[in-house]
């Protein structure tokens, strides 16, 4: 198959065409016919008529688990007023790549495909939309994100995680000359494998292609969310500092040390990923109340299974730093909080296990819940990966899952008897879509893998 | 005849190449001119007695719908059909016969004669003669001149060749023939990137000293399709058995002690060979965990004792081969007739040439066959009938006629030879065509039937055949589309004793043939007993059924390409000026020189970001002349 494909003027093309990296607003175009109805799926837009360049406020919806993940206005484009020529959407979400990396994943789901560098400007091109002037420019844009591109390319064929999908080319590639050869040297009795083994190779490419899907952690942050710890001794103010984040009273906030026995846990939405927070009982060696010991023992079993911990201390009374030491084998970051600042300063030492301190006035203050999403935006949204590479990976996800599904297919094929000659194409283009992530281009390849593996010849 | 004869084609050379490119060019009512060392020579098969298999019987049925004579003299001389991949998916099945070679030469020879507007010359041919960058005629080895107003050159293996049985090579082309000489030497020094390549065949056998009763015979199909539309549907000759036999680890051990005495293994042969034809050394050595290797004793005919061994092609010296021949069951006492041997041979790197054949830098010259870089009859004669064809067109001023790669096997040959070139001799499979399920056998009439027609290549009358089979298929397929299937006990019981599922409710004919078990003969033991078809035209319906979601994918692929395809790259564009081009791709569009932008897409290196940079170029210069050049892309 050769890459003009790629250049198909008929497909749905999608793209962050605001710079990439956290900013307030984003704008995602979308352009092709099909455009709208695509739009419509992830808005569950509904009945309403749509009238073209409108601004409409809607929830942007993952079609997945049916649930929302932000809010914000979107705007319909016909043919001939839009910027490709075509019929356009634009959405503007919440600029954080997280954000607008979920938006793409939905679209090229639903059968967008991200865009090729100056694809929007060469489809406006093609439509009559620019003058011959203007495509000067459109070669530059070309000229130049195709080398950004290309270092792109390089970046991600250096990964370990290319490493591993050259491992699955490979075994395609394999699939498919035994498959091809059974084919072509129908006269040589060649010994080609059983359906049951291609059968199993098959099954096991797609089952480690789950794998990288699955283990992506961009995947698991927006499958399972953000799992937060708070903790400190008893009395630090673990509980005003959840109820002020969760902007409810859902613990009991009181003098008394030792309140909180079982865990607590709320959750709130950051950008489009769901943070969970859990308020234990505060930590302290000598209990003698057997509850509050059970509760200690909860809190201490939750470190090791939360993707960040806020220590939380009060500097006014006096720390036993060694209680806390296990933090320092600990896996997972930690982040220091003193409060009771309006109390006065008191110079304490900061623990080196912690990534970084702050000092909080008043934990029930907007400003005390502003720094602990602040901190949490930093962590986990913000280190995302940046410009383009932001797309590659929306990109490579879309192509890999759709390897996978053309696997699934010829398996299902296999099963039914199929002639080879389709189960082939099947198989054909999942390792399309497997060199495509990789930048590689389908050549020679299986003919080169049947003359090596098999004594063909007169 | 100094000087004295003038033609509008001479073709240089008679093998399966030269033949097509002769008859085309008389189909087409130019004066033709075959010039050949040995006119007893012409359509000698070189190796193997067997015409057709996967893909290669593909291009027989293409040739054969563009008029053709490889099918007919195929059909006339068969002594075994095989329908291969019988057991496959229709898609896959392909057409092989096993010839009696000297009848099957003796055909092409009578033919040729028979031919209104051919002159059969006995010449070698030494140098073509130029005027300007045109070329206008050949010059033979006693220095006589033929003009001509275009050239076809198909001289196979025969250029500067060396043929081995041991260490020492001696000049010649095929077994009992001498090389020619001065032609490719002359194309070098015009500029042309002249390589070589090489090529091997086994020892062949005398049939009395082979004990065949210990051997496991092979026997052709019962039922004959012939690969012309205009064949009589019944074989012409007797057919006859092949025996199977295997190499053995004493086979084996005489191979590898004897190793430093095969030219390849000494560095001797440069010229790379091909990898699905490796020689029974190679095997050994490459596949060194098998201790035994296939090979098949095939009849070179009906009155010859000449048995060709399949599988075994070697280049060690004579008294070698007897030795290890002797290791085969079956072959203890045997005597070889001629001894396998390699040859080695100068051929022309194909992207020099233009999809028309022609080469880039001289007009009028055309190449065909093997010394394009082919292997094998059928790769031959498809170029032959291509060249032959647009040498006619060069000479009438017309655009070339070119097919596309979603039309013919050909097309698909033609343009990989073009924009890849190759580094070993090509030989055509199945694979290498991205549209395989619509490329079949079964639907070449319908494929290439009407371009044939308007082309002038076969009559007018064939209309009424491509449209009776259409009419057929139609009415089939309403047929089965109609009928019903109702779920009586027998109907449930023969149902799972085909290993398929139990009805739930009545269904048509056409339900029960999309299921993969059922197959078209299976219709007739489930009572399906509307008329008989021909077997082509039930098994194109079987496919059309089958198989419509793939083809209608693969169809609508092609439509998206047709864009490309359509779109002209000029011949003279600098590549260097367009921009947003890599040095890379600047070299490869410029060495290749792609005829469209979708031949460009397929050169490996050139990115999709190029294709789209060479589009806005077009634009720009404002050529607005693809819909006038689209009548040369039929
Ligand atoms: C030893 C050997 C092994 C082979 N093995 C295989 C194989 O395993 N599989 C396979 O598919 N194919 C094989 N072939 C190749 C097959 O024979 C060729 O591909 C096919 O015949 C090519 O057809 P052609 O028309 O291009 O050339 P050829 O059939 O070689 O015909 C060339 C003709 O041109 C004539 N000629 C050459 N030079 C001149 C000149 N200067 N002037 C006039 N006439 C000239 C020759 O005399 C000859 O008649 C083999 C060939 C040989 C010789
Ligand atoms: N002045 C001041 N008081 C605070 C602050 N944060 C919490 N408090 C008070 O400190 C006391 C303890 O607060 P909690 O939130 O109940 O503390 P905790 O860590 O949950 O305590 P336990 O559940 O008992 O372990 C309460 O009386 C709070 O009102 C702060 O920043 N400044
Ligand atoms: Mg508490």
């Amino acid at each position: 198959m050769s890459q003009i494909t790629k250049l198909r003027e008929h497909d749905v093309i999608c793209a962050l065409s605001t710079p990439a990296g956290v900013s307030g607003i984003a704008v995602v175009r979308v352009s092709g016919p099909g455009s709208w109805e695509l739009a419509r799926t992830i808005t569950k837009w509904g009945e309403q008529e749509i009238v073209p360049r409108q601004t409409y406020l809607r929830w942007f919806y993952d079609l997945e688990d049916g649930e929302p993940f932000d809010q914000g206005l979107i705007v319909f484009y016909q043919d001939k007023s839009s910027y490709t020529g075509q019929e356009s959407v634009e959405f503007f979400p919440h600029g954080s790549p997280v954000i607008v990396e979920r938006l793409l994943f939905q679209l090229c789901q639903k059968g967008a495909r991200i865009a090729e560098p100056g694809e929007f400007t060469f489809r406006a091109f093609l439509n009559g939309r620019l003058d011959l002037v203007q495509a000067e420019g459109v070669l530059h844009v070309i000229e130049s994100q195709s080398v950004e591109q290309a270092k792109q390319g390089l970046r991600h064929l250096r990964g370990v995680y290319s490493q591993k999908l050259s491992m699955l080319e490979q075994q395609l590639v394999r699939v498919l000359a035994h498959m091809e050869a059974d084919i072509d040297f129908a006269l040589e009795n060649l010994t080609t494998a059983s359906q049951e083994q291609l059968r199993e190779w098959m099954t096991s490419v797609a089952v480690q292609l789950d794998e990288m899907l699955q283990g992506a952690q961009k995947g698991r942050i927006l499958k399972e969310g953000v799992h937060v710890l708070l903790m400190g001794p008893p009395n630090s103010g673990n509980s005003t500092l959840l109820n002020n984040i969760l902007g409810e009273e859902k613990a009991i906030v009181s003098p008394i040390a030792g309140t909180t026995r079982d865990v607590i846990e709320g959750s709130i939405l950051i950008e489009g990923v769901r943070f969970y927070f859990y308020d234990t009982a505060g930590i302290r060696q000598n209990s003698s109340d057997e509850i509050e010991g059970v509760g200690i023992k909860k809190a201490l079993d939750l470190t090791r299974r939360v993707d960040l911990i806020f220590l939380i201390l009060n500097p006014h009374v006096d720390i036993h730093f060694s209680e806390f030491h296990f933090l320092t084998d600990l896996n997972v970051p930690v982040i220091t909080l003193f409060t009771h600042r309006d109390l006065g300063e008191r110079r304490v030492s900061t623990p080196e296990y912690s990534l970084s301190t702050h000092w909080i006035s008043n934990l029930k203050s907007d400003e005390a819940k502003a720094l602990v999403v602040g901190l949490l935006k930093e962590q986990f949204l913000t280190r995302c990966p940046r410009d383009l590479s932001l797309m590659v990976h929306v990109h490579q996800e879309a192509a890999l899952q759709k390897a996978r599904e053309h696997l699934k297919v010829a398996v299902g094929l296999m099963d039914q008897h199929v002639g080879t000659e389709i189960i082939s194409l099947e198989v054909r283009e999942a390792l399309y879509c497997i060199q495509k992530v990789l930048g590689k281009h389908f050549d020679d390849d299986i003919l080169d893998q049947i003359f090596s593996e098999f004594c063909i010849g007169k | 005849m100094m000087g004295q004869d003038h033609f509008d084609i001479i073709v240089v050379g008679g093998g399966h190449a030269g033949i097509e490119a002769v008859a085309a060019a008389d189909r087409l009512g130019k004066r033709v001119a075959l010039v050949t060392p040995d006119i007893s020579r012409i359509g000698v098969m070189s190796c193997n007695p067997a015409i057709g298999g996967l893909a290669k019987g593909h291009m027989v049925r293409e040739i054969d719908v563009l008029g053709g004579v490889m099918g007919l003299a195929a059909d006339a001389c068969c002594i075994q059909f095989k329908r291969l991949n019988a057991s496959k998916g229709p898609a896959v099945r392909g057409t092989r016969m096993q010839e009696d070679k000297d009848l099957y030469a003796r055909f092409m020879l009578n033919y040729l004669r028979a031919l209104p507007n051919v002159t059969l010359i006995q010449g070698e041919v030494k140098a073509v003669i130029l005027e300007g960058t045109r070329c206008v005629g050949v010059v033979l080895h006693d220095g006589a001149q033929i003009r001509s107003r275009a050239v076809v050159l198909t001289t196979g293996t025969f250029m500067n060749a060396i043929m081995y049985t041991g260490l020492k090579g001696e000049e010649g082309g095929r077994a009992g023939e001498k090389a020619t000489k001065g032609l490719s030497d002359q194309l070098r020094s015009l500029g042309f990137d002249v390589r070589r390549l090489k090529t091997g065949t086994p020892a062949r056998l005398d049939r009395n000293s082979i004990r065949w009763e210990i051997l496991e015979p092979q026997k052709g199909d019962d039922r004959f399709y012939p690969f012309s539309f205009r064949s009589p549907k019944q074989v012409q000759l007797p057919q006859v058995l092949c025996y199977i036999s295997r190499t053995t680890p004493e086979t084996h051990d005489i191979i590898r002690k004897n190793l430093h005495l095969s030219p390849m293994f000494q560095g001797i042969i440069e010229g790379v060979g091909p990898r699905y034809c490796p020689s029974i050394e190679d095997k050994v050595t490459r596949f060194s965990d098998r201790d035994s290797h296939l090979t098949f004793l095939e009849p070179e005919g009906l009155n010859t004792n000449s048995i060709y061994l399949q599988g075994i092609s070697t280049s060690l010296p004579a008294e070698i081969q007897d030795q290890f021949l002797r290791t085969i069951p079956g072959l203890e006492n045997v005597n070889v007739l001629r001894y396998g041997y390699a040859v080695e041979y100068d051929f022309i790197v194909p992207t020099q040439i233009f999809h028309s054949l022609e080469t880039r830098y001289i007009k009028n010259l055309f190449l065909a066959g093997q010394i394009n870089g082919t292997s094998g009859y059928e790769e031959a004669a498809a170029q032959g009938i291509l060249a032959g064809i647009n040498a006619v067109r060069a000479i009438e001023n017309k655009p070339p006629f070119i097919l596309t790669r979603d039309q013919a096997y050909m097309a698909v040959l033609v343009d990989d030879l073009v924009t890849k070139g190759t580094n070993e001799p090509y030989r055509m499979l199945t694979s290498r065509a991205e549209h395989r399920l619509v490329l079949r056998e079964d639907n070449t009439l319908d494929r290439l039937g009407e371009i044939s027609i308007k082309e002038g290549l076969v009559s007018a009358d064939l209309m009424e055949l491509i449209l009776s089979h259409r009419q057929k298929r139609e009415r089939l397929l309403m047929e089965l589309g109609t009928h019903k299937l109702t779920p009586k006990q027998w109907v449930q019981e023969m149902l799972v004793a085909k290993g398929s599922t139990p009805l739930l409710k009545a269904v048509t004919y056409e339900e029960i043939l999309r299921r993969p078990e059922i197959s078209w003969q299976d219709l007739y033991d489930l009572g399906w007993n509307e008329g008989l078809y021909e077997p082509d035209i039930a098994e194109a319906v079987e496919i059309e059924v089958k198989y419509s979601g793939y083809i209608r994918r693969q169809n609508e692929l092609i439509a998206q390409m047709k864009r490309y395809e359509e779109m002209l790259l000029p011949e003279n564009l600098d590549y260097s000026l367009v921009r947003g081009l890599s040095k890379e791709e600047v070299e490869k569009l410029s060495t290749v020189r792609p005829r469209t932008l979708a031949q460009a897409s397929r050169i490996s290196g050139v990115n999709p970001s190029a294709i789209q940079c060479l589009m806005v170029y077009l634009k720009m210069l404002g050529k607005r002349n693809y819909e006038g050049s689209r009548e040369q892309c039929i």
